[in-house]
């Protein structure tokens, strides 16, 4: 999902730069300073999350965690994806630089979609409830930035269709593998710290 | 409790399984492309980082000018060949795994070298020959190939013998595993980020 340097075309790189410019700031503004050790640490998790491969038939996935990171931090999601994002293209060469833009906005407005549509859910009492939730925000939270991956190739001139279906189907064992690993993060943290799961005021 | 306390082992347990399975297959979406010069043909690979093969991508091949001037496709091994493009270098190869992933290689002209000096330069040893063989005309008749032939066939067996390890120097100059160094660098970034954040924040109240 990484989207690879000179691929995009410059009017999709301009725009994916300046409405992440925009997720960025409002972003930044939602912080409040008790909060930014959470999005420091969402940031971390972020960033080593794409290291962790997980064998699924011929071939491999790695985690994004992006429905997780968007749960718990809702519009702060942007400038803790576009610091692990960064640093990801500039370490470990994943992406690049002038796709930052882009690849920011596809992975984290999902994960404030998910922030909206799940984490109600999270805080039910039914434990079942809130893990089906976890596993929603994981799910989709894959699921739309495949979408928005899709969005982004055909707005540079890949043929639709095959663009779409390749992403989808190529990201599927990734969208349950997250919808795993976000329900139990998710259960895990309501037992031990429910704090974490609510951090924005907004609704 | 003792529930709770159960969770909190597989849980770890599972990001312990995770990071285990980590080092062999890591940045396996990281693609990479390679190409070299053999002979009239242009050969290459495509491979992820960890070492996968890239199989079945489309390769492209492009001038200075950014003109497409060559295509093909990598087979079950990754591999691929084209008839050489003639271009004007450096010439760009590019490599398309889907989803987004895309590699490019830069072939100077000092590595089209040895197969455009061969393709064109086949008349000039042929000129030269003459005045070599005017020179000492038993020694060329006595080996039964002309210097030309000669030139043509070390250069080929030179190629085939250095070609891989010409490959494996690109991979070693590309980097293409993350190091502990890459990792812990990040983390403190992240730190060091958070900490002007907080600091900017604090000198406005």
């Amino acid at each position: 999902m990484h989207i690879s340097e000179g691929v995009l075309s410059p009017p999709v790189l301009a725009t994916g730069a300046a409405l992440s410019a925009a997720g960025l700031a409002w972003g930044l503004r939602k912080i409040e300073v008790e909060k930014l050790p959470q999005v420091a640490l969402m940031a971390a998790v972020f960033f080593l999350a794409s290291l962790i491969h997980l064998p699924v038939g011929p071939s491999s996935v790695h985690l994004v965690l992006n429905g997780l990171v968007g749960l718990m931090l809702g519009w702060a999601a942007f400038p803790a994806l576009a610091v692990g994002l960064a640093l990801q293209a500039i370490l470990f060469q994943f992406g690049g630089l002038t796709g930052l833009g882009v690849n920011t906005f596809n992975m984290a407005l999902p994960g404030v979609i998910c922030y909206y549509l799940f984490s109600p859910w999270v805080m039910r009492d039914s434990r079942w409830a809130s893990m089906a939730a976890g596993f929603a925000a994981g799910f989709c939270g894959v699921l739309f930035a495949a979408l928005l991956t899709a969005v982004s190739l055909v707005a540079s001139g890949d043929a639709f269709t095959s663009a779409a279906w390749a992403i989808l189907a190529a990201n599927l064992p990734g969208m349950v593998l997250e919808g795993v690993v976000t329900a139990a993060a998710v259960s895990f943290l309501r037992q031990v710290k429910p704090a974490l799961l609510n951090i924005d005021a907004v609704h | 409790m003792s529930e709770r306390l159960l969770k909190c082992w597989i849980l770890v347990g599972l990001l312990m399984a995770g990071l285990l399975v980590a080092p062999s297959t890591a940045l396996a979406h990281r693609v990479f492309v390679y190409a070299y010069v053999e002979g009239d043909q242009l050969k290459g690979e495509g491979y992820f980082g960890g070492g996968g093969k890239a199989l079945h991508c489309p390769v492209q091949v492009f001038d200075a000018g950014g003109k497409q001037i060559g295509e093909a496709e990598t087979n079950e091994e990754g591999n691929f060949t084209m008839a050489l493009p003639k271009g004007q270098p450096p010439l760009k190869v590019v490599l398309n795994a889907g989803d987004g992933h895309r590699a490019e290689y830069e072939m100077t002209a000092e590595e089209l070298g040895e197969g455009a000096e061969a393709a064109a330069e086949q008349p000039a040893p042929a000129q030269a020959e003459p005045a070599a063989g005017a020179a000492a005309p038993a020694a060329t008749a006595a080996s039964g190939a002309s210097l030309a032939e000669i030139e043509k066939v070390v250069s080929k067996v030179v190629a085939a013998q250095v070609n891989p390890l010409k490959a494996q120097m690109v991979r070693l100059a590309k980097k293409d595993e993350v190091t502990l160094r890459d990792i812990i660098g990040g983390l403190g970034w992240i730190l060091g980020l958070a900490g002007l954040f907080a600091w900017g924040r604090s000198r406005r109240n």
